[in-house]
């Protein structure tokens, strides 16, 4: 879970894992505060987050690796589409940090969002309208390049 | 169906005509093709052998769509599905070697065309082929060839595959349904001269 | 015809982390400071406790949270892995059957169009 929050929000495996080790040694670190294994979970997606968003903005140029460039992890799953996976993706990790951490929330940990709104500690409202907003422009750019339509039935 | 009789009557006629041959292997070699994913818009690769058919099968059993308990039947002894299609911006994007490295397979072992279809003036190859045993006729395997000036598709079926149940799958699980030319039925008179009468 | 929420779900499931993330992890804490006992050690008896214990119980405990972290992602890898399987299994016959039906079509086409002599 905390290297791939990490990982579709930098779309890079090494920066994920510097991520996911600081996240681990800094759970290791506040043992004493967690207070129940539901708990812990909820902590290391909030933990995760943050720093996601604090490194992004602290290093833009490490934010975003070359999508081009960006290895994918070696095949230990197989997607419906690779190709299609791969393009959302990218575009998933082109998106401002905020509108791409709701997005990872809401997607890949399928939280509610009021969750998402706890976890990010803003206003649920402000969820939606990122989540929005994110959708649209996801929308826009996959049309733009028949993503979407190939999969329309004649 | 009249449809489905001339089918099946060609696939028997072609069965008759096999020539049963020794090392029967209904597993195509297409992995010359990869090459061409890098020249296409759109790619789909399925690679799915026996293991993962099996896995496949047991996520469609805990689905209760009926559509793919009628696709679990149809799966359910298959050793491997295998699917190359490319679709190409341009013609010319393969080459007729990569078109023979596949039909040699296909005319030099025992599978049998069951239909063909080459349209000499766009150059377009449709032709489905199968293999059988050659005492009992169980079908061991189907190859689907298609190539088109911007597209080419092979589909390797590896199994015991019913044609006529893969036919039907049209129309359902999304795949849509692609009129066959069944003769429409005859207008009713809409009056006219006859009504002055 | 999938939609995008479905195309970003397939997109951003859970990727499995590095085998070696647990080795390093441990490795770096192996270099902290003792932890204080939190709600891992309500479960022991332990009394008094030496320094020394208490790190190894807290790195311990950590190894199991993020060993069963691993045990959860491998039982979502083997989902995702099956519902992968099954949708290109769909896609395949999808292909095979549009592609057999339009081969079959071309060849009884001529036919149809051949006028009654």
């Amino acid at each position: 879970m905390v290297f791939s929050i990490a990982y579709h929000f930098f779309h890079d495996p090494t920066t994920a894992e510097d991520v996911s080790q600081d996240v681990y040694l800094r759970l290791y670190q506040n043992l004493a505060a967690i207070l129940s294994p539901e708990h812990m979970f909820q902590w290391l997606r909030q933990v995760t987050s943050r720093r996601c968003i604090d490194l992004a903005r602290r290093n833009p140029a490490r934010a975003l690796v070359s999508l081009e460039d960006a290895p994918e992890p070696t095949a230990d799953e197989m997607d419906s589409d690779p190709l299609l996976a791969r393009k959302v993706r990218r575009v998933v990790a082109a998106l401002p940090e905020d509108a791409r951490m709701v997005l990872i929330l809401r997607y890949q940990e399928d939280l509610a969002l009021e969750e998402i709104a706890e976890i990010l500690e803003i206003p649920i409202n402000t969820v939606k309208s990122r989540l929005q907003r994110s959708l649209a422009h996801l929308r826009d750019r996959l049309e733009s390049v028949g993503e979407i339509s190939r999969h329309a039935g004649p | 169906m009249k449809t489905a009789m001339v089918f099946s009557q060609i696939t028997l006629a072609s069965l008759a005509l096999s020539i049963p041959a020794w090392g029967q292997n209904p597993r195509l070699e297409i992995s010359h093709l990869d090459k061409l994913a890098s020249k296409a818009s759109e790619v789909v690769d399925v690679t799915l052998d026996e293991p993962m058919m099996k896995l496949a099968s047991k996520f469609m059993a805990a689905d209760e769509d009926s559509d793919d308990a009628e696709a679990r039947e149809l799966i359910k002894d298959l050793k491997g599905v295998y699917v190359k299609s490319f679709e190409f911006d341009k013609e010319g994007e393969y080459s007729q070697a990569d078109l023979d490295a596949i039909r040699s397979q296909l005319t030099a072992s025992s599978w049998s065309k069951v239909v063909g279809v080459v349209e000499k003036r766009s150059g377009e190859i449709s032709e489905v082929y199968m293999m059988t045993e050659p005492v009992n006729k169980k079908v061991l395997g189907i190859a689907i060839l298609v190539a088109e000036p911007k597209e080419l598709t092979v589909v390797n079926i590896v199994g015991p595959i019913d044609m006529e149940k893969l036919s039907s799958l049209e129309g359902k699980m999304g795949i849509p349904k692609i009129d066959l030319g069944k003769e429409k039925p005859a207008k009713k008179p809409t009056g006219g001269d006859d009504a002055k009468k | 015809m999938p939609d995008l929420e479905s195309q970003l779900r397939s997109a951003l499931k859970r990727k499995c982390a590095p085998e070696n993330l647990a080795d390093d992890v441990m490795a770096r804490i192996s270099s902290q400071p003792a932890l204080k006992p939190g709600w891992w050690s309500r479960a022991g008896r332990l009394v008094r406790v030496p320094r020394m214990a208490w790190a190894m119980a807290g790195a311990l405990a950590l190894a199991l949270i993020v060993g069963g972290i691993v045990a959860h992602h491998r039982a979502e890898l083997d989902r995702s892995r099956g519902e992968a399987a099954k949708a290109q299994l769909k896609e395949a016959l999808r292909i095979a059957s549009t592609k057999l039906n339009g081969t079959w079509k071309k060849a009884v086409e001529p036919v149809r169009r051949t006028p009654p002599s």
